[in-house]
């Protein structure tokens, strides 16, 4: 099968999926009668489009710093992008408990750029060395994360809240949050595509990428700015789901190869796949009971990103 | 004669209607009239007031596990439908259970606050870490909320009464001090804690430093040591699986055999459901009845 046709065979997986979003639930909507439609247009119709929007956000993420710092490891969680807005989002919650939901999201994602800044001032001078910018975000990561930690061990009666956040969760996700998300990826979406070709001039090193005309920092900060700008956005809207930033891209790059104008979009759907099907599991497997998406994006990404590593010899 | 019966009846309705009450919370406030019948509980300290209100919740977010409610509310609870872990109680649930009322957590259920009062009006109370005397206002509350005030405030004065009696029988001198033990450690119950609001109503002293701000601290083992207290109240979550790990670690500590608590033989197991979890009137006698078992 082509790696075209493989890229364009995402799209109806992915609408599949999310006509078992809105099937799938807690109810079984044909018994339900006469709160179907609420039920339908206001809970799952919305959560599974946050799903979607969110995952494929992320996704992207994932894949656009991969291609910058050419690393496998690489992922918006080890930059320290998400831990800033999973520190900033503690904080609100912890201090301001009654502070409106709506509030929470532009909070988080000022701390994911507030990481980001702090990432790219402590790497100023070193031209956005790859290597460097890895070992100052795990760092960050680090420092980030002790911080939330700490908040969250000196304020044991406030972190309910924090902690389903800190997870990963599409409860209660609906058309408020569905607004946030949208103007947002609209927007980035169709730049990062736009910046395919020069990331893959940047896969080819340095020296080469100059050669053939890159201008390789300001490509760089580019991608580096739209990546966070994506997770930020979705991280801000969903918590902290792990391991979707980091198996999108290596899952694409299995089905699609590595040339980032297929990469980026399998990334984008792929990513938007784990957070869908993680979702619809958490919500319909054990019902009442409704598990945080990020638990089962884990649970699915982090033993099938172990089968990845044993198929898969370009790192 | 008959259309005078249909005025009189239009002007109770519109009467009805203009009563509809306001009812201040930490949300915007709730708007309701009448009473209430098919209330939907999202965290187990609101359960307490709409049971001794005479309600039967339609919906409790249990966390799918009735084990966790205390007995004597238990018993008195008609057929419910859990909507499921009380961190994400599912939406869909609630809407299908057609609620009049909920009553939601300030903490917990903030991020679906919108959502809930879609449904149904909604009453957004503290509820995690809340001192006794903010039990005591906020079952009033829930009271109002209910239409059902008058009934509420009898059982508050029954309460009183009750606890006033337990205080004759329990005052002493010793301190006491209630914990929860649990995967991640020892939690100490502060002077802020609802345990620690109940042992002082009936005249008992804890251990905890009176200016600490949290209800609940975590401690070590040498801060432990450092409270020590005469009397140990201790609430296992791990009781069935054989009591915390750590635990077992500090029952071998030189100093433990030191504290004033275990060299008095005066360390006690306690419900941690009904210490911490039951957040009511009911909950509050339940300590008072288990101090006086405790206690001899």
């Amino acid at each position: 099968m082509s790696q075209q046709l493989r890229l364009w065979l995402l799209l109806p997986v992915l609408l599949l999926a999310a006509l078992a979003g809105l099937w799938l639930g807690a109810l079984d909507l044909s018994t339900v009668g006469r709160g179907a439609e609420l039920i339908l247009t206001d809970f799952r119709l919305p959560r599974v489009l946050v799903a979607l929007l969110a995952g494929a956000g992320l996704g992207l993420a994932g894949a656009l710093i991969q291609g910058v710092v050419r690393n496998p490891l690489a992922s918006p969680d080890l930059l320290g992008v998400t831990a800033g807005a999973g520190l900033a989002a503690t904080a609100l919650l912890v201090f301001w408990p009654a502070l409106p939901f709506g509030w929470l999201i532009p909070g988080a994602m000022a701390g994911g750029w507030l990481a980001m800044l702090l990432l790219l001032w402590l790497a100023r001078d070193r031209q956005l060395n790859p290597a460097r910018l890895i070992l100052i975000g795990i760092a960050l990561n680090a420092w980030l994360a002790a911080l939330t930690d700490w908040l969250l061990v000196s304020h044991p009666t406030g972190i309910d809240a924090a902690l389903v956040w800190l997870t990963g969760s599409l409860w209660g996700r609906s058309w408020p949050q569905l607004w946030w998300l949208l103007p947002w990826l609209l927007l980035l979406l169709p730049l990062t595509l736009a910046l395919a070709l020069r990331l893959d001039l940047l896969a080819l090193g340095d020296e080469a990428a100059e050669g053939l005309g890159a201008a390789v920092i300001r490509s760089r900060r580019l991608a580096l700015l739209l990546a966070v700008m994506l997770a930020a956005v979705s991280v801000a809207v969903c918590g902290t789901l792990s391991f979707v930033g980091l198996v999108a891209p290596h899952l694409a790059r299995l089905l699609v190869g590595a040339a980032h104008r297929r990469l980026l979009p399998a990334s984008a759907m792929l990513g938007a796949l784990l957070v869908l099907v993680a979702d619809i599991a958490g919500r319909s497997l054990a019902p009442p009971l409704e598990l945080p998406a990020g638990i089962l994006t884990a649970l699915i990404g982090a033993p099938y990103f172990l089968f990845l590593l044993t198929r898969y010899r370009g790192w | 004669m008959f259309p005078r019966l249909l005025y009189g009846l239009l002007l109770t309705m519109i009467v009805g209607a203009a009563q509809a009450r306001q009812i201040a919370d930490a949300g915007e406030g709730l708007t309701i009239e009448g009473q209430p019948q098919r209330v939907v509980v999202l965290e187990y300290s609101f359960l307490d007031a709409v049971v001794l209100a005479g309600l039967s919740p339609v919906g409790i977010a249990d966390d799918n596990n009735p084990a966790r409610i205390l007995p004597a509310l238990r018993e008195r609870l008609a057929d419910y439908r859990s909507v499921g872990l009380r961190s994400q109680p599912s939406l869909e649930l609630i809407a299908s259970l057609q609620p009049d009322l909920i009553i939601a957590d300030l903490n917990r259920h903030q991020a679906v606050y919108p959502a809930l009062q879609q449904i149904a009006p909604t009453l957004l109370l503290p509820s995690r870490g809340i001192e006794y005397s903010t039990v005591l206002d906020e079952l009033l509350t829930i009271g109002q909320a209910l239409g059902r005030e008058a009934q509420l405030q009898a059982r508050l004065a029954e309460h009183e009464r009750i606890m006033d009696r337990y205080r004759e029988t329990l005052a002493r001198d010793e301190s006491l001090l209630f914990a929860v033990a649990g995967a991640g450690g020892m939690t100490v119950h502060g002077p802020k804690a609802f345990a620690s609001g109940v042992m002082r109503r009936l005249g008992l002293r804890t251990a905890t430093p009176e200016q600490a701000e949290q209800a609940y601290i975590k401690v070590s083992f040498e801060q432990f040591a450092y409270l020590n207290p005469d009397w140990l109240l201790l609430g296992d979550y791990q009781a069935a699986q054989g009591g915390a790990e750590f635990f077992l670690r500090w029952q071998r500590h030189p100093l433990w055999s030191h504290l004033s608590a275990v060299d008095k033989r005066q360390l006690r197991r306690v419900s941690p459901y009904s210490w911490s979890l039951a957040r009511g009137l009911l909950g509050a006698e339940q300590i008072a009845a288990d101090l006086q078992e405790q206690l001899r």
